[in-house]
């Protein structure tokens, strides 16, 4: 131990509690000790991610990079929680050091409202979970301690850093206003003085671990098919997009600062069913006023609904001055029917209008490519890394017949089997832009997986 | 076509068809070997070849007449003007093969094709003679010279690797060479045997070896007359942009041998207008048939077209319908020029943005292709949000770029100066939230604007001269954009038009009332060289003074530096910063001048005031002191 805090030192890495709590004697013995029994609590419970985004993700043209940052052991098969939100179908590279072992670890679900995710590994042993169960607390005030595991890039095993308690931020979930603390702190475990464990670090704060415990217990509870089974709620839906009102034009309009524009209410949704209209101002949710501002509200309103299918709300709107209430079903997120053309090299799917507004398309009388396989007709352009066609275009027609469903693209391609042609003429809207090409039917063997939208 | 490529190529030949220099060790020298430049090659070209320096980079250029015109890249006299696309570095200097030194002006300049033109005064210049860049071959010797890495008179060899490259995004094909190219190069040209330039060698793949290439020299040639006369190169509007090469497949698919596939025509367009539509084939311009069975042939097609002057008649020959059933029908049209273009591509933009700093918010006119570029609704209008600054009014807004702005304070906004109008009128009222409602994709968005106002209440009166004044634009928007009581004088003249402002004009100020200014808070002076008529303004001189000795906040912007010195008859004893340009006829008055940009001494500040960003901080510091 000692080593390492010579190079910590060295390093630079340390806050000046750290030292306070282990080096020179004379430091106030209750921080020493406090900064030992977090460091015990955290034993085998800690997680290192690190995370290799790729170059170009369905977010966007973003550059390649790698972030670093802590998670928690959650079971003993190997269920971490992680402090983004990081999608299933996601494409980065995720490490993640147990101890000293290291994993490749995929995301199983990811929950927006809490910024997190649970991700799984294969351990090689069983793990030694967190105790969700800690009901520890935190003053103001008080010092907090957080210890991070490291990866091999080093020889330390793992850092402590401490906080103090400055507040506690109101909210659905609380917050510990904490003293700063590195970025590679987000997603460790925070303990009080006797080494409970009291939250979860955020970039700036901590969650209160007695406000996440439900929530990361049933996230917890569905992957282990102890619940309705994972995904249960992710794709039911209130059925609108919405946005936080700008307080300062609240300010002006006499309006409430907590509430949420309905910037687009989709048709056959509780919304609708609900009777809101595209520009009302959301203000209520049963019975309850929405609260906080800004993107908080939101945040607010996505956990107090607590979507479950088939479950029924009631609201409350504003709408050229006038209240008015409705009450809708919550319903399931609608799945687009889709339709794999090995032959051509893509899947395409149907257009909703969730997809439409979302996906910022031009067209709808057609079908959307989702996926496209490298290496297939589609995927050959005649320039290297420009494919003919592309993720999102949106086909209008195939071999010369209108495809504006699957059903119809699918009789377009039945048609083109049949006849086997050398090429087929594709026509698409790429964006606001029509465009046609011609697919060579010869090309394209390719066995690669497909690059998912 | 523009006749300039037909009428001054063996004009600009001829010229410059002087005897040649022969280098007087000549006779002493090795012999040559065939793989050698020959002497009297570079004799020929190194003495047309220029280094082009500036405050930001440099790069090489090439003497094209006698009277001094110089061919180079727009990417080596770019300037760094984040508001203004169009403006080229500030003080280019170019430097002869003798080391002569010369100040240089940009005529004109573009990103794609990556030309500019510059202009060098004096006469007896030797130019480059031309190659005909339209007849080359891949294989061909060729030699580039520049300046690479700084390095003076860089002389280097190779092939032309590639001779219609097409795959970087490019308007026009260019030219691929294994010369060496490197940064510094930029601009300098590639010649051939004869020492004829066939291009203006622009881009190199940092890291990769012998990967150069040239923007022909004909296209150069093509976009002078332009430069010259316009300061852009205006394209001729040409509904042919949304077209495709018939390549194989597309040729077996559609049953044709030739032509040019029109793959979308865009609605509301001139192509739209004359009756194309999407899926003709196109066969004939002007009766000559035309055909594109590669990209490359479509890009010089489309070049062809792009360099043909606004008002020509044309007529274009299309094939409709499907295979077995086509007809031919022609359609007669006039072309048009080409609007501004927006920022894409490689293109730099046309289009100025126009920015609230004191807000964080910049924004520019709409124009059709913003739709294309940007994916936005065809038919919403307003204005486009170009610019937010972190934690700024508009960020706390929730404005984000490319949002389009389609209304302010309840009023629908259709151009960049019905949007001022309403802004600045808000503005100018203190108003405390002002609605701003925003397209942003398919969505509608409500939100608002809550100023700061960090001068309100603060009384300033912004002089300017009647004509030929500079940055009175940005420096209103700022002064309006924090609150401030804002009145702009301008002596001779009733008003200055701004949109927004016409009610709160001076037009009423009477300029020989000194004691109008008796609770002015500020009194700043726009510079510009329209300032130096305010030194024979008496009236203008007094209130100067009297400010001066009375210790109140005075402030003046470039030129307008003038006039504090000689109000106060050559005894003004705080220190003052001027342009450079005027710096000697401060000192030969006893002013005490600095050179900074931004100087203060007692209740004087002044401003050098030639770029934006200076005035953004000197209204900053003016702000600061009107607020202590």
């Amino acid at each position: 131990m000692s080593q390492s805090i010579v190079r910590l030192l060295t390093c630079s890495l340390l806050l000046f509690s750290f030292t306070a709590c282990v080096s020179p004697p004379g430091s106030p013995a209750s921080e020493y000790q406090g900064t030992q029994r977090a460091l015990s609590a955290s034993d085998g419970v800690l997680v290192h991610f690190k995370v290799e985004q790729a170059a170009s993700s369905a977010r966007g043209n973003r550059e390649p990079r790698t972030v670093t940052f802590s998670g928690i052991v959650l079971s003993e098969e190997g269920h971490l929680l992680a402090p983004f939100n990081i999608k299933p179908d996601t494409a980065d590279r995720i490490e993640a050091w147990v101890g000293e072992d290291r994993y490749i670890a995929r995301s199983i679900k990811a929950e927006p409202s809490l910024g997190m995710s649970l991700l799984k590994i294969q351990p090689k042993a069983p793990l030694t979970p967190v105790d969700l169960s800690s009901t520890g607390e935190l003053g103001i005030g008080d010092s907090a301690y957080t210890v991070v595991g490291s990866d091999d890039s080093n020889e330390f095993t793992r850092f402590a850093f401490r906080a103090f308690c400055q507040g506690i931020i109101e909210g659905f979930y609380r917050q510990f206003s904490l003293s700063p603390l590195p970025n590679a702190t987000r997603g460790a475990p925070l303990f009080n003085s006797t080494g409970e464990w009291v939250g979860i670090v955020t970039q700036n704060n901590a969650w209160v671990l007695d406000d996440l415990r439900p929530d990361i217990q049933q996230m917890l509870d569905e992957a282990l098919g102890e619940s309705e089974g994972p995904a249960a709620s992710n794709s039911v839906w209130f059925g609108a997009i919405l946005s936080p009102i700008n307080t300062d034009y609240a300010r002006a309009q006499n309006l409430p600062r907590s509430a949420l524009w309905l910037v687009h209410v989709y048709d056959d949704t509780g919304a609708h069913e609900a009777g809101f209209q595209n520009g009302d101002l959301l203000v209520s949710l049963n019975g309850n006023p929405l609260r906080m501002s800004g993107n908080r509200t939101q945040q607010y309103f996505n956990q107090a609904l607590r979507p479950k299918e088939g479950q029924s709300f009631e609201a409350e709107v504003l709408r050229d001055g006038k209240r008015i209430s409705g009450t809708g079903t919550l319903t399931k997120r609608p799945e687009p029917d889709t339709l794999q053309a090995e032959d051509i090299g893509i899947t395409v799917s149907n257009i909703n209008e969730a997809m439409e507004t979302r996906l910022n398309l031009f067209e709808t009388e057609g079908v959307i490519v989702t996926e496209l396989k490298p290496g297939s007709p589609a995927a050959t352009g005649r320039q290297f890394g420009q494919p003919l066609l592309r993720r999102r275009d949106v086909i209008t027609e195939l071999g010369g017949m209108p495809t504006p469903d699957v059903e119809a693209f699918g009789k377009a391609l039945d048609s083109i089997r049949q006849e086997r042609p050398d090429s087929v003429l594709v026509e698409f809207m790429r964006g606001p832009i029509n465009s046609i090409e011609a697919l060579n039917m010869r090309i394209g063997n390719s066995t690669s997986s497909p690059d998912s939208l | 076509m523009k006749k300039l490529l037909i009428l001054t190529l063996p004009m600009l030949m001829q010229l410059s068809a002087q005897p040649l220099l022969q280098p007087a060790a000549q006779e002493n020298a090795p012999a040559e070997t065939s793989s050698d430049i020959p002497r009297e090659i570079i004799s020929k070209v190194d003495p047309s070849v220029v280094s082009i320096q500036h405050e930001r980079a440099g790069g090489t250029g090439f003497i094209i007449s006698e009277d001094g015109y110089i061919l180079s890249n727009g990417h080596v006299v770019r300037g760094s003007d984040a508001e203004d696309p169009t403006r080229p570095a500030k003080s280019i200097t170019v430097i002869l093969n003798d080391e002569r030194k010369f100040p240089a002006k940009v005529l004109g300049w573009s990103m794609d094709p990556d030309v500019a033109l510059l202009k060098i005064e004096g006469e007896g210049f030797q130019p480059v003679q031309f190659g005909d860049s339209r007849n080359v071959q891949v294989g061909q010797k060729c030699f580039a010279v520049g300046t690479p890495s700084g390095l003076r008179r860089t002389f280097t060899s190779g092939i032309l690797s590639n001779v219609e490259r097409t795959d970087l995004n490019t308007e026009t094909v260019v030219f691929q060479t294994d010369a060496a190219i490197n940064q510094g190069n930029s601009g300098g040209p590639l010649f051939d045997q004869q020492g004829h330039v066939l291009g203006i060698n622009t881009y190199g793949f940092q890291g990769r070896n012998n990967l150069g290439f040239t923007i022909p020299i004909h296209v150069a040639l093509d976009m002078i007359d332009d430069l010259k006369t316009r300061g852009r190169f205006v394209r001729s509007l040409v509904p042919l942009y949304f077209t495709s090469e018939i390549y194989d497949e597309l040729a077996q698919t559609l049953g044709v041998e030739s032509g040019v596939l029109i793959t979308w025509v865009m609605p509301g367009s001139e192509a739209e207008a004359l009756g194309l539509k999407s899926g003709d084939i196109l066969t004939a311009i002007d009766g000559n048939s035309v055909n594109a069975r590669s990209k490359a042939d479509l890009l010089k097609l489309e070049w062809d077209q792009s360099v043909r002057e606004g008002g020509e008649e044309t007529t274009l020959t299309v094939l409709r319908g499907k295979q077995g059933e086509r007809e031919e029908i022609t359609f007669e049209t006039t072309l048009k020029e080409m609007g501004l273009l927006p920022q894409f591509g490689r293109h730099a933009g046309e289009i100025l943005e126009h920015r609230y700093a004191a807000l964080g918010l910049g924004v520019k006119e709409l124009v059709d292709l913003h739709h294309l570029i940007h994916e936005t609704p065809a038919d919403s209008s307003g204005v486009l949000v170009q610019y937010v600054e972190d934690n700024s009014t508009a960020d706390r807004a929730g404005i984000q770029k490319l949002d389009i702005i389609h209304s302010v304070r309840g009023k629908e906004i259709n151009s960049l100066t019905e949007f001022r109008q309403e802004l600045e009128t808000a503005l100018q009222e203190n108003d405390l939230a002002i609605q701003i409602e925003i397209t942003r994709k398919k969505l509608d968005v409500v939100t608002a604007l809550a100023p700061d106002y960090a001068l309100k209440g603060k009384k300033i009166v912004l002089l300017a001269a009647a004509t030929e004044h500079e940055f009175v634009d940005v420096m209103m928007r700022e002064l309006l954009a924090k609150g401030a009581d804002l009145e702009i004088c301008v002596p001779g003249k009733s008003a200055l038009v701004r949109p927004g402002l016409e009610s709160k004009l001076a037009a009423d100020v009477d300029v020989s009332d000194a004691s109008a200014l008796e609770d002015v808070d500020l009194l700043l002076i726009a510079g510009g060289e329209g300032s130096r008529s305010l030194l024979k303004n008496e009236e203008v001189l007094s209130w100067v003074k009297d400010r001066i000795e009375n210790k109140k906040l005075l402030a003046t912007v470039g030129s307008a530096g003038l006039i504090p010195i000689k109000a106060m008859g050559g005894k003004l004893e705080l220190k003052i910063t001027l342009p450079s340009a005027d710096s000697s006829r401060a000192l030969l008055q006893g002013a005490t001048y600095t050179g900074n940009d931004i100087e203060k001494d007692g209740s004087l500040h002044s401003s050098t005031g030639e770029e934006r960003d200076v005035i953004r901080k000197f209204i900053n510091s003016l702000s600061n002191a009107l607020i202590m």
